[in-house]
């Protein structure tokens, strides 16, 4: 179990991630949406112990009772081992151009599990086939740029699971690929996840992949976690002023016939994302928000309970 | 009709697997026709390595067919002199996925915009540049600003003014949106719309998003490995598809 405790990442007077708090526990299917900048790597990285050397890291982090605040690099690298792994946006670069991909699998197995040579192999191959790679024997012997987008990200699901992690974090693992193959990897990390009681913490702006993958999502917006439930809940009916303009930006796939000859205009969230040392102390989302009260930019709001899903904006106050 | 592609096929020739056997060939473009009217958007969709690309290219004569012709405005575009193809280029304009690869990092945003303008010799290039940055939203001051203080949409509005600075009749746009969130992607595809309104353009926009080729275009061709496997107008390819692909990009989209 993944335990953050209002977790932090700022660089100087800019905050990356604001006072996280959020619990992961075994089995869950956790997406994380918003658009870029939003902080959703750096609670991936945060995690990992993989922040960038540059950040101030505050708050507690927890992980099955151990207490990970401080921790010093070696037991990172023991808990990067065992409990939990990432897989990145780019296959291409996280992969070694020069090895062939069945050894970049197989490479951990031996220096990490202690198997044999021959028993890595063996495991990298079930890995492979666990993953649904087409052909798994011949592929083992490929090098990364002989694979196709979808193949090499199959490659690093493989090596994100031959440790057993506790948690495994995707990092917007289908952004590079193309539709149909998009489908198939996000609900090959779903399948996984269940199988193998395994957590996922599934990062993406993409959010027809975020509602077939996950059961909770936490949508972020300049590195608050601003709305948190089930995700079906979420989707159908969002309480944050935020989400609701993030989903109603999202283009419908039903044709769109013109009217009176112009084409219907999608609806937008005005205006642009802040950088990091603009953002308001208040609400991260005033200055863009179409119900903006007067105190919003200046008093940061709760999260609050909404009858098991939680959202932090001023106009749910008393409402609710 | 501004745009005429007529039986097009490109192929290319991939290396020797052996010394002595004949290089094998790949069939990028296979036979693709289509018709574009002015003021219109023709949608193109199909997986990585469909071809769309290749097509868009030989649209813009950066490179030719090895069969089929390609009529823009009435002109043919590979019987064209090298002088009179230049001369053309002002009205065909194209933007890329990757702003930032398109734009000079050590120019000025307003030099690049004001690249196009310097071809056609124009006289009057502050004013038009101030004019077509304001087209896309952005300031005037924004023009003495370097791309790398802009942010992802924000580029891609830049690259769209300079596209729009020599008031062309036909922008293609080769997965112009992909790279962008939803928020952001819904204000560029909006300013596409608008700007089709104001300039009457016609485009050619190039997606593997179906849903986002929804949203904006009248027509609609699905391409799989270098053929065309439907096309027609939008509403109805994405109605009453034809072809199991497609139907399975609906709901991959999730329509
Ligand atoms: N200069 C070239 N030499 C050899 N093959 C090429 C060349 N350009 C393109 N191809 C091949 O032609 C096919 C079509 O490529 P194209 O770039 O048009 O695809 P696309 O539909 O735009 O794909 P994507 O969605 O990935 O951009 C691919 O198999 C590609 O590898
Ligand atoms: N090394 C760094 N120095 C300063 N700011 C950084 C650094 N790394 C990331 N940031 C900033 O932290 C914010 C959150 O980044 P990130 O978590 O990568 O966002 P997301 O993954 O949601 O797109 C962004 O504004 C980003 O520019
Ligand atoms: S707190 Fe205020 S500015 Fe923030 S989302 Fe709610 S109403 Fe809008
Ligand atoms: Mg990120
Ligand atoms: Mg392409």
């Amino acid at each position: 179990m993944f335990e953050l405790d209002q977790l932090s990442v700022s660089f100087g007077t800019a905050t990356a991630l604001r006072e996280a708090t959020l619990t992961i526990r075994p089995g869950d299917r956790l997406g994380v949406v918003g658009e870029s900048g939003s902080g959703k790597t750096m609670l991936g990285l945060s995690l990992m112990g993989m922040a960038p050397d540059a950040a101030q890291v505050t708050g507690r982090l927890t992980v099955d009772g151990q207490e990970m605040t401080g921790a010093g690099e070696a037991d990172w690298q023991r808990l990067r081992a065992r409990k939990v792994a990432m897989i990145f946006q780019e296959p291409m670069s996280a992969l070694n151009p020069l090895r062939r991909v069945g050894d970049t699998v197989a490479d951990p197995l031996r220096i990490h599990m202690g198997l044999s040579a021959a028993e890595a192999d063996a495991r990298a191959l079930d890995l492979f086939r666990e993953v649904g790679m087409p052909d798994p024997e011949a592929r083992l012997r490929q090098f990364p740029h002989e694979m196709s987008g979808g193949q090499r990200q199959r490659v690093l699901i493989a090596l994100a699971l031959a440790c057993d992690p506790a948690l495994l974090i995707a990092d917007e693992p289908t952004t590079a690929l193309d539709a149909n193959i998009r489908l198939r990897i996000t609900d090959l990390l779903a399948r996984l996840a269940d199988q193998r009681g395994m957590a996922l913490l599934f990062i993406s702006h993409d959010l027809a992949a975020v509602a077939r993958a996950t059961t909770e999502i936490a949508v972020m917006y300049g590195g608050d976690i601003v709305e948190r439930g089930a995700t079906p809940a979420v989707l159908k009916d969002p309480a944050h002023p935020y989400t609701r303009g993030l989903l109603g930006a999202r283009p419908d796939p039903a044709p769109q016939p013109r009217r009176n000859g112009k084409r219907p205009r999608l609806p937008t969230i005005p205006g642009t994302v802040p950088a990091l040392g603009d953002l308001a102390p208040g609400c991260r989302f005033s200055g863009r928000c179409p119900v903006e009260l007067a105190h919003c930019a200046t008093v940061r709001p709760e999260m609050r309970d909404l009858g098991g899903r939680f959202a932090a904006c001023h106009a749910l106050e008393g409402g609710a | 009709m501004i745009l005429e592609v007529r039986n097009v096929t490109r192929r290319y020739r991939l290396p020797r697997q052996a010394l002595l056997s004949a290089p094998p060939v790949l069939v990028a473009v296979d036979n693709a026709s289509l018709t574009l009217e002015r003021g219109e958007t023709l949608g193109i969709v199909g997986e990585s390595g469909s071809g769309k690309s290749t097509l868009a290219r030989m649209v813009m004569a950066f490179e030719r067919p090895d069969e089929g012709n390609i009529r823009f405005d009435g002109h043919d575009l590979n019987a064209l002199s090298t002088g009179d193809l230049r001369r053309l280029r002002p009205k065909f304009q194209m933007i890329f996925q990757d702003p930032y690869g398109s734009l000079d990092p050590r120019r000025t945003v307003g030099w690049s915009i004001a690249e196009p303008l310097r071809v056609m010799a124009s006289t009057d290039i502050t004013r038009r540049v101030d004019e077509a940055l304001a087209q896309v939203g952005l300031r005037q001051q924004d023009a003495a600003k370097y791309p790398h203080e802009f942010s992802g949409g924000q580029r891609q509005r830049i690259a769209i003014a300079r596209a729009i600075v020599t008031r062309p009749a036909l922008l293609v746009a080769d997965e112009a949106v992909s790279a962008l969130d939803v928020s952001v992607q819904a204000q560029i595809l909006n300013l596409l719309m608008d700007l089709q309104d104001e300039l009457g353009l016609a485009m050619l926009f190039i997606s593997h998003d179906l849903a986002v080729v929804a949203s904006i275009c009248d027509q609609l061709m699905v391409m799989q490995h270098g053929r065309t496997l439907e096309s027609g107008p939008a509403q109805q390819v994405l109605a009453a598809p034809s072809h199991p692909y497609t139907k399975s990009l609906l709901t991959a989209a999730g329509a």
